[in-house]
Protein backbone atom coordinates (compact mmCIF):
# COMPACT_ATOMS: atom_id res chain seq x y z
CA UNK A 1 0.00 0.00 0.00
CA UNK A 2 1.30 3.38 -1.02
CA UNK A 3 2.85 5.70 2.06
CA UNK A 4 0.22 8.47 1.82
CA UNK A 5 -2.62 6.29 1.88
CA UNK A 6 -1.60 5.03 5.31
CA UNK A 7 -1.37 8.31 6.57
CA UNK A 8 -4.29 9.53 5.23
CA UNK A 9 -5.98 6.24 7.09
CA UNK A 10 -4.08 6.78 10.02
CA UNK A 11 -4.63 10.59 10.68
CA UNK A 12 -8.43 10.25 9.48
CA UNK A 13 -8.77 7.72 12.15
CA UNK A 14 -7.15 10.22 14.44
CA UNK A 15 -9.59 12.86 13.40
CA UNK A 16 -12.18 10.85 14.57
CA UNK A 17 -10.70 10.56 17.93
CA UNK A 18 -9.56 13.75 18.60
CA UNK A 19 -13.20 15.87 17.07
CA UNK A 20 -14.79 15.11 20.12
CA UNK A 21 -11.98 16.82 22.29
CA UNK A 22 -11.53 19.43 20.37
CA UNK A 23 -15.30 20.29 20.10
CA UNK A 24 -15.89 19.62 24.10
CA UNK A 25 -12.96 22.22 24.80
CA UNK A 26 -13.68 24.69 22.04
CA UNK A 27 -17.67 24.83 23.59
CA UNK A 28 -16.67 25.26 26.54
CA UNK A 29 -14.93 28.23 26.04
CA UNK A 30 -18.12 30.03 23.94
CA UNK A 31 -20.60 31.90 25.28
CA UNK A 32 -23.73 30.47 26.22
CA UNK A 33 -25.47 32.31 23.05
CA UNK A 34 -22.70 31.31 20.49
CA UNK A 35 -22.75 27.06 21.98
CA UNK A 36 -26.26 27.42 20.58
CA UNK A 37 -25.21 28.85 17.13
CA UNK A 38 -26.62 26.71 14.26
CA UNK A 39 -24.48 25.12 12.74
CA UNK A 40 -22.12 23.98 15.46
CA UNK A 41 -18.86 24.64 14.67
CA UNK A 42 -15.80 23.57 17.48
CA UNK A 43 -14.11 26.70 17.35
CA UNK A 44 -15.71 29.76 19.90
CA UNK A 45 -16.79 33.07 17.23
CA UNK A 46 -15.42 35.67 19.37
CA UNK A 47 -13.24 36.08 22.35
CA UNK A 48 -12.39 33.09 24.30
CA UNK A 49 -14.55 32.73 27.64
CA UNK A 50 -12.80 31.67 30.11
CA UNK A 51 -15.02 32.46 33.53
CA UNK A 52 -17.59 29.86 32.49
CA UNK A 53 -14.64 27.51 34.23
CA UNK A 54 -14.90 29.54 37.12
CA UNK A 55 -18.74 29.56 37.35
CA UNK A 56 -19.14 25.87 36.98
CA UNK A 57 -16.11 25.43 39.82
CA UNK A 58 -17.87 27.84 41.79
CA UNK A 59 -21.60 26.51 41.28
CA UNK A 60 -21.10 23.16 42.29
CA UNK A 61 -18.18 22.29 45.00
CA UNK A 62 -16.70 21.16 42.04
CA UNK A 63 -13.32 20.67 44.28
CA UNK A 64 -15.13 18.41 46.78
CA UNK A 65 -16.08 16.13 43.95
CA UNK A 66 -12.90 15.85 42.43
CA UNK A 67 -11.30 14.76 46.40
CA UNK A 68 -13.94 12.59 46.19
CA UNK A 69 -13.48 10.95 42.99
CA UNK A 70 -9.74 10.42 43.68
CA UNK A 71 -10.14 9.36 47.27
CA UNK A 72 -12.64 6.56 45.41
CA UNK A 73 -10.21 5.67 42.61
CA UNK A 74 -7.29 5.35 43.97
CA UNK A 75 -8.82 3.17 46.91
CA UNK A 76 -10.66 0.94 44.59
CA UNK A 77 -7.53 0.53 42.87
CA UNK A 78 -5.19 -0.65 45.65
CA UNK A 79 -7.96 -2.70 47.12
CA UNK A 80 -8.55 -4.62 43.74
CA UNK A 81 -4.62 -4.57 42.98
CA UNK A 82 -4.00 -6.27 46.29
CA UNK A 83 -6.97 -8.98 46.85
CA UNK A 84 -7.00 -10.00 43.32
CA UNK A 85 -3.18 -10.67 42.93
CA UNK A 86 -3.30 -12.75 45.84
CA UNK A 87 -5.98 -14.53 44.82
CA UNK A 88 -4.33 -14.85 41.10
CA UNK A 89 -1.03 -16.06 43.31
CA UNK A 90 -2.99 -18.91 44.83
CA UNK A 91 -4.70 -20.32 41.45
CA UNK A 92 -1.49 -19.94 39.45
CA UNK A 93 1.47 -21.48 41.76
CA UNK A 94 -1.08 -24.36 44.48
CA UNK A 95 -2.98 -27.11 43.61
CA UNK A 96 -5.51 -27.34 46.61
CA UNK A 97 -9.66 -28.42 47.02
CA UNK A 98 -12.24 -26.37 45.37
CA UNK A 99 -9.77 -24.14 43.04
CA UNK A 100 -11.78 -25.20 39.90
CA UNK A 101 -15.32 -24.41 41.31
CA UNK A 102 -14.38 -21.27 43.29
CA UNK A 103 -12.01 -20.09 39.98
CA UNK A 104 -15.05 -20.63 37.99
CA UNK A 105 -17.38 -19.44 40.76
CA UNK A 106 -15.60 -15.61 40.21
CA UNK A 107 -15.28 -15.51 36.51
CA UNK A 108 -18.80 -16.20 36.64
CA UNK A 109 -19.75 -12.75 38.00
CA UNK A 110 -18.61 -11.34 35.19
CA UNK A 111 -21.97 -12.14 33.36
CA UNK A 112 -24.30 -11.04 36.08
CA UNK A 113 -25.72 -7.71 35.02
CA UNK A 114 -24.85 -5.08 37.25
CA UNK A 115 -27.90 -3.64 37.37
CA UNK A 116 -29.74 -7.12 38.28
CA UNK A 117 -27.65 -7.10 41.80
CA UNK A 118 -28.52 -3.07 42.66
CA UNK A 119 -31.48 -3.14 44.51
CA UNK A 120 -30.14 -6.00 47.57
CA UNK A 121 -27.34 -4.71 46.91
CA UNK A 122 -28.02 -1.50 48.43
CA UNK A 123 -30.55 -3.05 51.22
CA UNK A 124 -27.53 -4.83 51.79
CA UNK A 125 -25.18 -1.88 52.52
CA UNK A 126 -27.78 -0.13 53.97
CA UNK A 127 -28.11 -2.56 56.72
CA UNK A 128 -24.62 -2.98 57.17
CA UNK A 129 -24.60 1.22 57.98
CA UNK A 130 -22.39 1.80 54.73
CA UNK A 131 -25.11 3.94 52.90
CA UNK A 132 -23.53 7.75 52.28
CA UNK A 133 -19.95 6.52 52.89
CA UNK A 134 -16.65 5.91 50.71
CA UNK A 135 -16.84 2.35 51.59
CA UNK A 136 -20.19 1.77 50.59
CA UNK A 137 -18.88 2.96 47.44
CA UNK A 138 -15.73 1.36 47.42
CA UNK A 139 -16.62 -2.29 48.40
CA UNK A 140 -18.72 -3.05 45.51
CA UNK A 141 -16.73 -1.51 43.06
CA UNK A 142 -13.58 -3.69 44.06
CA UNK A 143 -15.83 -7.15 44.50
CA UNK A 144 -17.30 -6.26 40.88
CA UNK A 145 -13.80 -6.09 38.79
CA UNK A 146 -13.04 -9.16 40.49
CA UNK A 147 -13.70 -11.74 37.16
CA UNK A 148 -11.66 -9.87 34.93
CA UNK A 149 -8.59 -9.04 37.33
CA UNK A 150 -8.60 -12.67 38.82
CA UNK A 151 -8.26 -13.95 35.21
CA UNK A 152 -5.93 -11.42 33.75
CA UNK A 153 -3.67 -11.56 36.58
CA UNK A 154 -3.54 -16.06 36.54
CA UNK A 155 -3.16 -15.94 33.34
CA UNK A 156 0.22 -13.37 34.05
CA UNK A 157 1.46 -15.05 36.82
CA UNK A 158 0.95 -18.55 34.69
CA UNK A 159 3.70 -17.22 32.09
CA UNK A 160 6.51 -16.43 34.78
CA UNK A 161 9.04 -19.39 34.93
CA UNK A 162 8.05 -21.90 37.83
CA UNK A 163 11.87 -21.87 38.60
CA UNK A 164 11.77 -18.32 40.06
CA UNK A 165 9.72 -19.59 42.82
CA UNK A 166 11.79 -22.87 43.35
CA UNK A 167 14.96 -20.95 43.51
CA UNK A 168 13.13 -18.32 45.67
CA UNK A 169 12.15 -21.72 47.81
CA UNK A 170 15.82 -22.48 47.89
CA UNK A 171 17.17 -19.05 49.28
CA UNK A 172 14.96 -19.42 52.14
CA UNK A 173 11.79 -17.29 51.16
CA UNK A 174 8.44 -18.03 52.94
CA UNK A 175 5.47 -18.18 50.86
CA UNK A 176 4.03 -14.85 51.47
CA UNK A 177 7.41 -13.21 50.76
CA UNK A 178 7.63 -14.65 47.32
CA UNK A 179 4.20 -13.51 46.48
CA UNK A 180 5.66 -10.02 47.28
CA UNK A 181 8.75 -9.68 46.74
CA UNK A 182 9.20 -11.68 43.52
CA UNK A 183 5.34 -12.45 42.18
CA UNK A 184 4.00 -8.81 42.92
CA UNK A 185 7.10 -6.70 41.13
CA UNK A 186 7.44 -9.26 37.91
CA UNK A 187 3.41 -9.06 37.41
CA UNK A 188 3.69 -4.75 36.92
CA UNK A 189 2.66 -4.48 33.66
CA UNK A 190 -0.63 -6.45 34.57
CA UNK A 191 -1.31 -4.77 37.50
CA UNK A 192 -0.68 -1.77 35.04
CA UNK A 193 -3.64 -2.72 32.62
CA UNK A 194 -6.23 -3.54 35.73
CA UNK A 195 -5.07 -0.61 37.81
CA UNK A 196 -5.65 1.62 34.73
CA UNK A 197 -9.27 -0.27 33.52
CA UNK A 198 -10.19 0.43 37.01
CA UNK A 199 -8.75 3.60 37.87
CA UNK A 200 -11.09 4.84 34.36
CA UNK A 201 -13.96 2.63 35.95
CA UNK A 202 -14.12 3.93 38.94
CA UNK A 203 -13.83 7.60 37.66
CA UNK A 204 -16.86 6.97 35.42
CA UNK A 205 -18.92 5.14 37.62
CA UNK A 206 -22.15 6.75 38.32
CA UNK A 207 -24.79 4.47 38.90
CA UNK A 208 -23.81 2.81 41.91
CA UNK A 209 -22.50 6.32 43.64
CA UNK A 210 -26.01 7.60 42.12
CA UNK A 211 -27.91 5.25 44.43
CA UNK A 212 -25.84 4.43 47.75
CA UNK A 213 -25.27 8.35 47.89
CA UNK A 214 -27.51 11.13 48.74
CA UNK A 215 -25.43 13.28 50.41
CA UNK A 216 -24.09 16.02 48.05
CA UNK A 217 -20.96 15.66 49.93
CA UNK A 218 -19.82 12.62 48.33
CA UNK A 219 -21.15 12.98 45.07
CA UNK A 220 -18.04 12.11 42.71
CA UNK A 221 -17.38 14.34 39.34
CA UNK A 222 -19.08 12.75 36.82
CA UNK A 223 -22.79 12.94 39.55
CA UNK A 224 -21.77 16.45 39.83
CA UNK A 225 -21.67 16.66 36.35
CA UNK A 226 -25.30 14.99 36.10
CA UNK A 227 -26.79 17.41 38.58
CA UNK A 228 -25.06 19.96 36.44
CA UNK A 229 -26.89 19.05 33.18
CA UNK A 230 -30.39 18.79 35.31
CA UNK A 231 -30.20 22.42 36.74
CA UNK A 232 -28.92 24.20 33.28
CA UNK A 233 -30.53 23.60 30.59
CA UNK A 234 -28.73 23.11 26.91
CA UNK A 235 -25.97 25.15 27.92
CA UNK A 236 -23.39 23.58 26.22
CA UNK A 237 -20.67 25.41 27.22
CA UNK A 238 -21.09 25.01 31.08
CA UNK A 239 -21.25 21.69 30.74
CA UNK A 240 -18.72 21.16 28.59
CA UNK A 241 -16.49 22.80 30.93
CA UNK A 242 -17.83 20.76 33.42
CA UNK A 243 -17.01 17.80 31.43
CA UNK A 244 -13.49 18.68 30.23
CA UNK A 245 -13.02 19.40 34.63
CA UNK A 246 -14.06 15.31 35.16
CA UNK A 247 -11.96 14.22 31.93
CA UNK A 248 -8.93 16.07 32.49
CA UNK A 249 -7.53 14.14 35.38
CA UNK A 250 -7.64 10.60 33.41
CA UNK A 251 -6.50 12.90 30.05
CA UNK A 252 -2.98 13.78 31.92
CA UNK A 253 -2.25 10.99 33.53
CA UNK A 254 -3.12 8.18 31.18
CA UNK A 255 -1.34 8.97 27.84
CA UNK A 256 2.22 8.00 28.91
CA UNK A 257 1.19 4.69 30.53
CA UNK A 258 -0.40 3.41 27.12
CA UNK A 259 2.98 0.98 26.85
CA UNK A 260 2.24 -0.81 30.46
CA UNK A 261 -1.23 -1.40 29.66
CA UNK A 262 -0.84 -3.07 26.56
CA UNK A 263 2.06 -4.99 27.77
CA UNK A 264 -0.46 -6.30 30.57
CA UNK A 265 -2.99 -6.69 28.14
CA UNK A 266 -1.60 -8.72 25.70
CA UNK A 267 0.28 -10.76 27.95
CA UNK A 268 -2.95 -11.91 29.28
CA UNK A 269 -4.37 -12.22 25.79
CA UNK A 270 -1.41 -14.15 24.06
CA UNK A 271 -1.54 -17.22 26.21
CA UNK A 272 1.50 -19.61 25.73
CA UNK B 1 2.42 -25.69 40.08
CA UNK B 2 2.23 -27.33 43.58
CA UNK B 3 0.36 -28.76 46.58
CA UNK B 4 1.39 -26.60 49.17
CA UNK B 5 3.37 -27.75 52.20
CA UNK B 6 1.00 -26.29 54.67
CA UNK B 7 -2.55 -26.93 52.84
CA UNK B 8 -3.97 -23.81 54.66
CA UNK B 9 -1.72 -21.35 52.53
CA UNK B 10 -3.24 -20.98 49.69
CA UNK B 11 -6.60 -20.52 51.06
CA UNK B 12 -5.45 -17.54 53.07
CA UNK B 13 -4.39 -16.01 49.50
CA UNK B 14 -7.95 -16.58 48.81
CA UNK B 15 -9.46 -15.54 51.99
CA UNK B 16 -10.00 -11.39 51.23
CA UNK B 17 -11.37 -11.89 47.93
CA UNK B 18 -13.57 -14.32 49.63
CA UNK B 19 -15.02 -12.69 52.14
CA UNK B 20 -15.38 -9.24 50.51
CA UNK B 21 -17.50 -11.60 48.12
CA UNK B 22 -19.63 -12.96 51.42
CA UNK B 23 -19.91 -9.41 52.72
CA UNK B 24 -21.01 -8.01 49.41
CA UNK B 25 -21.55 -10.25 46.73
CA UNK B 26 -24.07 -13.66 47.89
CA UNK B 27 -25.88 -11.53 49.88
CA UNK B 28 -26.93 -9.06 47.17
CA UNK B 29 -27.38 -12.35 44.12
CA UNK B 30 -29.19 -14.18 46.51
CA UNK B 31 -31.72 -11.79 47.54
CA UNK B 32 -32.39 -10.55 43.87
CA UNK B 33 -32.92 -13.86 42.84
CA UNK B 34 -35.70 -14.40 46.00
CA UNK B 35 -36.91 -11.00 44.78
CA UNK B 36 -37.74 -11.92 41.17
CA UNK B 37 -40.54 -14.28 42.55
CA UNK B 38 -42.16 -11.56 44.82
CA UNK B 39 -43.86 -8.33 44.01
CA UNK B 40 -42.65 -5.46 46.46
CA UNK B 41 -42.55 -1.77 46.20
CA UNK B 42 -39.40 -1.48 48.26
CA UNK B 43 -39.02 -0.06 51.84
CA UNK B 44 -40.14 -2.57 53.78
CA UNK B 45 -40.40 -6.13 53.04
CA UNK B 46 -42.89 -7.70 55.28
CA UNK B 47 -45.04 -6.18 52.41
CA UNK B 48 -43.91 -7.89 49.91
CA UNK B 49 -46.04 -10.57 48.33
CA UNK B 50 -45.03 -14.41 46.74
CA UNK B 51 -46.45 -14.43 43.89
CA UNK B 52 -44.42 -17.64 42.57
CA UNK B 53 -43.46 -17.10 38.06
CA UNK B 54 -46.20 -14.27 37.86
CA UNK B 55 -43.12 -11.45 36.86
CA UNK B 56 -41.87 -13.81 34.66
CA UNK B 57 -45.38 -14.22 32.84
CA UNK B 58 -45.52 -10.90 33.03
CA UNK B 59 -43.20 -9.56 30.71
CA UNK B 60 -42.05 -13.17 28.68
CA UNK B 61 -45.15 -14.43 27.94
CA UNK B 62 -47.36 -11.10 27.74
CA UNK B 63 -49.54 -11.23 30.86
CA UNK B 64 -48.17 -7.78 30.73
CA UNK B 65 -48.58 -6.60 26.76
CA UNK B 66 -46.51 -3.24 27.51
CA UNK B 67 -44.03 -4.44 29.58
CA UNK B 68 -43.61 -7.60 27.43
CA UNK B 69 -43.06 -5.54 24.08
CA UNK B 70 -40.43 -3.43 26.09
CA UNK B 71 -38.67 -6.18 27.01
CA UNK B 72 -38.30 -7.73 24.03
CA UNK B 73 -37.28 -4.51 22.25
CA UNK B 74 -34.83 -3.82 24.72
CA UNK B 75 -32.89 -7.38 24.39
CA UNK B 76 -33.42 -6.71 20.85
CA UNK B 77 -31.40 -3.30 21.02
CA UNK B 78 -28.72 -5.02 23.39
CA UNK B 79 -27.89 -8.22 20.42
CA UNK B 80 -28.22 -4.96 17.79
CA UNK B 81 -25.42 -3.34 20.00
CA UNK B 82 -23.50 -6.85 20.54
CA UNK B 83 -23.30 -7.19 16.98
CA UNK B 84 -22.90 -4.41 14.94
CA UNK B 85 -19.77 -3.34 18.02
CA UNK B 86 -18.13 -6.46 16.78
CA UNK B 87 -19.27 -6.44 13.35
CA UNK B 88 -17.67 -2.87 12.63
CA UNK B 89 -14.80 -2.71 15.19
CA UNK B 90 -13.27 -6.19 14.82
CA UNK B 91 -12.68 -5.49 11.28
CA UNK B 92 -11.14 -1.81 11.34
CA UNK B 93 -9.22 -2.43 14.54
CA UNK B 94 -7.60 -4.93 12.48
CA UNK B 95 -7.04 -3.21 9.18
CA UNK B 96 -5.55 -0.43 10.95
CA UNK B 97 -3.79 -2.22 13.43
CA UNK B 98 -1.61 -3.60 10.01
CA UNK B 99 -1.69 0.01 8.86
CA UNK B 100 -0.15 0.95 11.62
CA UNK B 101 2.47 -1.42 11.99
CA UNK B 102 4.68 0.01 9.51
CA UNK B 103 4.37 3.59 10.39
CA UNK B 104 7.00 5.62 11.33
CA UNK B 105 4.57 7.85 13.88
CA UNK B 106 3.70 5.17 15.82
CA UNK B 107 4.12 6.80 19.09
CA UNK B 108 2.27 9.75 18.22
CA UNK B 109 -0.48 7.56 16.72
CA UNK B 110 -0.64 4.95 19.29
CA UNK B 111 -1.16 8.37 21.78
CA UNK B 112 -3.95 9.85 19.72
CA UNK B 113 -5.94 6.92 19.44
CA UNK B 114 -5.47 6.11 23.09
CA UNK B 115 -7.80 9.17 24.07
CA UNK B 116 -10.95 7.80 23.57
CA UNK B 117 -10.34 4.97 25.70
CA UNK B 118 -9.05 6.63 28.65
CA UNK B 119 -12.00 9.35 28.19
CA UNK B 120 -15.00 7.12 26.88
CA UNK B 121 -17.46 7.98 30.32
CA UNK B 122 -19.88 9.80 31.31
CA UNK B 123 -18.47 13.29 30.35
CA UNK B 124 -17.87 11.97 26.72
CA UNK B 125 -21.42 10.66 26.68
CA UNK B 126 -22.34 14.45 27.52
CA UNK B 127 -20.28 15.23 24.15
CA UNK B 128 -22.02 13.15 22.05
CA UNK B 129 -25.54 13.85 22.77
CA UNK B 130 -23.74 17.73 21.45
CA UNK B 131 -22.24 16.53 18.50
CA UNK B 132 -25.53 14.63 17.93
CA UNK B 133 -27.77 17.52 17.98
CA UNK B 134 -29.84 18.87 15.19
CA UNK B 135 -27.20 21.41 14.61
CA UNK B 136 -24.40 18.82 15.53
CA UNK B 137 -21.17 18.01 13.95
CA UNK B 138 -22.87 14.32 12.31
CA UNK B 139 -25.20 16.43 10.51
CA UNK B 140 -23.01 19.03 9.56
CA UNK B 141 -20.90 16.64 8.61
CA UNK B 142 -23.37 14.35 6.13
CA UNK B 143 -24.66 17.85 4.77
CA UNK B 144 -21.20 18.59 3.27
CA UNK B 145 -20.36 15.43 1.95
CA UNK B 146 -23.73 15.84 0.28
CA UNK B 147 -25.50 12.80 1.86
CA UNK B 148 -28.68 14.84 2.81
CA UNK B 149 -30.52 11.57 3.11
CA UNK B 150 -28.33 10.78 6.26
CA UNK B 151 -28.87 14.48 8.09
CA UNK B 152 -31.58 13.66 11.03
CA UNK B 153 -33.64 17.21 11.40
CA UNK B 154 -33.98 15.91 14.54
CA UNK B 155 -30.47 15.05 15.38
CA UNK B 156 -29.73 11.42 15.25
CA UNK B 157 -30.50 10.99 18.99
CA UNK B 158 -33.77 12.54 18.76
CA UNK B 159 -35.35 10.02 16.12
CA UNK B 160 -36.59 6.40 17.17
CA UNK B 161 -35.38 5.71 13.77
CA UNK B 162 -31.87 6.43 14.61
CA UNK B 163 -31.20 6.41 18.35
CA UNK B 164 -30.09 3.85 18.50
CA UNK B 165 -27.69 4.24 15.80
CA UNK B 166 -26.31 7.07 17.78
CA UNK B 167 -25.99 4.98 20.92
CA UNK B 168 -23.93 2.34 18.70
CA UNK B 169 -21.86 4.51 16.91
CA UNK B 170 -20.69 6.43 19.89
CA UNK B 171 -19.77 2.73 21.25
CA UNK B 172 -17.79 1.97 18.53
CA UNK B 173 -15.65 4.88 19.22
CA UNK B 174 -15.38 4.42 22.61
CA UNK B 175 -14.06 0.70 21.85
CA UNK B 176 -12.31 0.80 18.66
CA UNK B 177 -9.21 1.98 20.05
CA UNK B 178 -8.69 -0.64 22.63
CA UNK B 179 -8.99 -3.39 20.28
CA UNK B 180 -6.76 -2.06 17.45
CA UNK B 181 -4.17 -1.23 20.04
CA UNK B 182 -4.06 -4.80 21.12
CA UNK B 183 -4.72 -5.89 17.21
CA UNK B 184 -1.08 -3.71 16.85
CA UNK B 185 1.03 -5.18 20.57
CA UNK B 186 0.00 -8.51 18.93
CA UNK B 187 1.16 -8.29 15.13
CA UNK B 188 4.73 -6.38 16.36
CA UNK B 189 5.34 -9.17 18.89
CA UNK B 190 5.93 -11.77 16.31
CA UNK B 191 9.98 -11.77 15.20
CA UNK B 192 10.00 -10.82 11.59
CA UNK B 193 12.06 -13.12 10.96
CA UNK B 194 10.02 -15.98 11.29
CA UNK B 195 7.77 -14.44 7.49
CA UNK B 196 11.42 -13.79 6.21
CA UNK B 197 12.60 -17.70 7.34
CA UNK B 198 8.74 -18.70 5.73
CA UNK B 199 9.22 -17.27 2.83
CA UNK B 200 12.70 -18.97 1.89
CA UNK B 201 10.64 -22.34 2.43
CA UNK B 202 8.23 -21.19 -0.23
CA UNK B 203 5.79 -20.44 2.07
CA UNK B 204 2.61 -18.28 -0.10
CA UNK B 205 1.38 -15.26 1.55
CA UNK B 206 -2.00 -16.93 2.88
CA UNK B 207 0.16 -19.46 4.37
CA UNK B 208 1.82 -17.46 6.41
CA UNK B 209 -0.82 -15.55 7.22
CA UNK B 210 -2.54 -18.40 8.51
CA UNK B 211 0.48 -20.28 10.17
CA UNK B 212 1.70 -17.34 11.61
CA UNK B 213 -0.81 -13.84 11.93
CA UNK B 214 -3.72 -16.10 12.35
CA UNK B 215 -2.67 -17.96 15.52
CA UNK B 216 -1.83 -14.48 17.54
CA UNK B 217 -4.76 -12.72 16.75
CA UNK B 218 -6.90 -15.33 17.23
CA UNK B 219 -6.85 -15.07 21.41
CA UNK B 220 -6.78 -11.46 21.03
CA UNK B 221 -9.95 -11.32 18.90
CA UNK B 222 -11.77 -13.88 21.30
CA UNK B 223 -10.73 -11.04 24.27
CA UNK B 224 -12.19 -8.16 22.44
CA UNK B 225 -15.60 -9.84 21.26
CA UNK B 226 -16.13 -11.20 24.86
CA UNK B 227 -15.53 -7.06 26.33
CA UNK B 228 -17.76 -5.44 23.33
CA UNK B 229 -20.69 -8.16 23.55
CA UNK B 230 -20.52 -8.32 27.29
CA UNK B 231 -20.08 -4.21 27.21
CA UNK B 232 -23.22 -4.15 25.18
CA UNK B 233 -25.30 -6.44 27.62
CA UNK B 234 -24.14 -4.29 30.68
CA UNK B 235 -24.30 -1.36 28.52
CA UNK B 236 -26.56 1.08 30.81
CA UNK B 237 -24.31 4.56 31.62
CA UNK B 238 -24.42 5.67 27.80
CA UNK B 239 -27.77 5.34 27.07
CA UNK B 240 -28.91 6.17 30.43
CA UNK B 241 -27.15 9.80 29.77
CA UNK B 242 -28.02 10.09 25.76
CA UNK B 243 -31.29 9.30 25.36
CA UNK B 244 -32.95 7.73 28.81
CA UNK B 245 -33.59 4.51 26.09
CA UNK B 246 -35.99 6.94 24.30
CA UNK B 247 -38.10 8.74 22.04
CA UNK B 248 -40.73 6.41 22.75
CA UNK B 249 -38.16 3.37 23.99
CA UNK B 250 -36.62 3.00 20.44
CA UNK B 251 -32.84 2.87 22.64
CA UNK B 252 -34.36 0.93 25.84
CA UNK B 253 -31.82 -1.90 26.37
CA UNK B 254 -32.37 -4.21 29.48
CA UNK B 255 -29.90 -1.95 31.96
CA UNK B 256 -32.34 0.69 31.68
CA UNK B 257 -35.80 -0.92 31.37
CA UNK B 258 -34.72 -2.64 34.94
CA UNK B 259 -33.77 0.51 36.44
CA UNK B 260 -36.49 2.56 35.83
CA UNK B 261 -39.10 -0.45 36.69
CA UNK B 262 -37.39 -0.60 39.52
CA UNK B 263 -36.27 2.88 40.88
CA UNK B 264 -39.53 4.51 38.93
CA UNK B 265 -41.93 2.46 38.91
CA UNK B 266 -41.24 0.64 42.13
CA UNK B 267 -41.80 -2.68 41.08
CA UNK B 268 -38.76 -4.43 42.33
CA UNK B 269 -39.32 -7.92 42.05
CA UNK B 270 -40.46 -7.33 37.84
CA UNK B 271 -36.76 -5.62 37.96
CA UNK B 272 -35.04 -8.67 39.31
CA UNK B 273 -36.54 -11.30 37.07
CA UNK B 274 -36.42 -9.04 34.21
CA UNK B 275 -32.52 -8.87 34.73
CA UNK B 276 -32.19 -12.26 35.75
CA UNK B 277 -34.05 -13.30 32.78
CA UNK B 278 -31.12 -11.26 30.46
CA UNK B 279 -28.73 -13.18 32.91
CA UNK B 280 -30.04 -16.63 31.58
CA UNK B 281 -29.48 -15.47 28.13
CA UNK B 282 -26.13 -13.91 28.60
CA UNK B 283 -25.33 -17.27 29.57
CA UNK B 284 -25.24 -18.57 26.33
CA UNK B 285 -22.76 -16.49 25.32
CA UNK B 286 -20.84 -16.93 28.58
CA UNK B 287 -20.47 -20.64 27.77
CA UNK B 288 -18.79 -19.00 24.76
CA UNK B 289 -16.62 -16.82 26.69
CA UNK B 290 -16.04 -19.51 29.45
CA UNK B 291 -14.10 -21.38 26.72
CA UNK B 292 -11.77 -18.58 25.92
CA UNK B 293 -11.49 -17.58 29.65
CA UNK B 294 -10.61 -21.09 30.42
CA UNK B 295 -6.91 -21.20 32.23
CA UNK B 296 -4.71 -23.86 32.79
CA UNK B 297 -5.50 -24.81 36.65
Amino acid sequence: MKTWIRHILLLLYGATCVYPFVWMIGTSLKTSRDALAHPQTPFPAGKLQWSTYGDVWNKLSFGRYFMNSAIVSLLVVAGVVIVYTMMAFAFAKFTFAGKKTIYYTFIALLLIPGVTVLIPLYINMTNLGLNNTYLGIILPMINGAAPFAIFLFTSYFRTLSHELYESAVLDGCGTFKIYYRVYLPLALPAIGTIAIMNFIGSWNNILWPMIIVDSKDLFTLPMGLMYLDSSSFKKWNELMAGALITVIPILLTFPFMQKLYIQGMSAGSVKS
Amino acid sequence: MIAARKKWVPYLFLLPGILLFLFVGVYSVGFSVVLSFYNWAGIDFSTARFEGLDNFRDFLLGDDPVMTRNFYYALLHNFEMAVFGTLFTIPIALALAFVLQHSKLVGFYRTVYFLPMVASGVAIFYVWKGLFEPSGALNSLFAWLGLDFLVAPNGMLGSSSTSLVGIILSGIWGGLPGTLLLYYAGLSSVDPTLYEAAGVDGASRLTMIRKITWPLVKPITLIAVIQIVNGAFQSFENVYIMTGGGPSGSSEVVGTLVYRTAFLNNDYGLASAIGWTSFLVTGLIAIFSFRSLRTDL
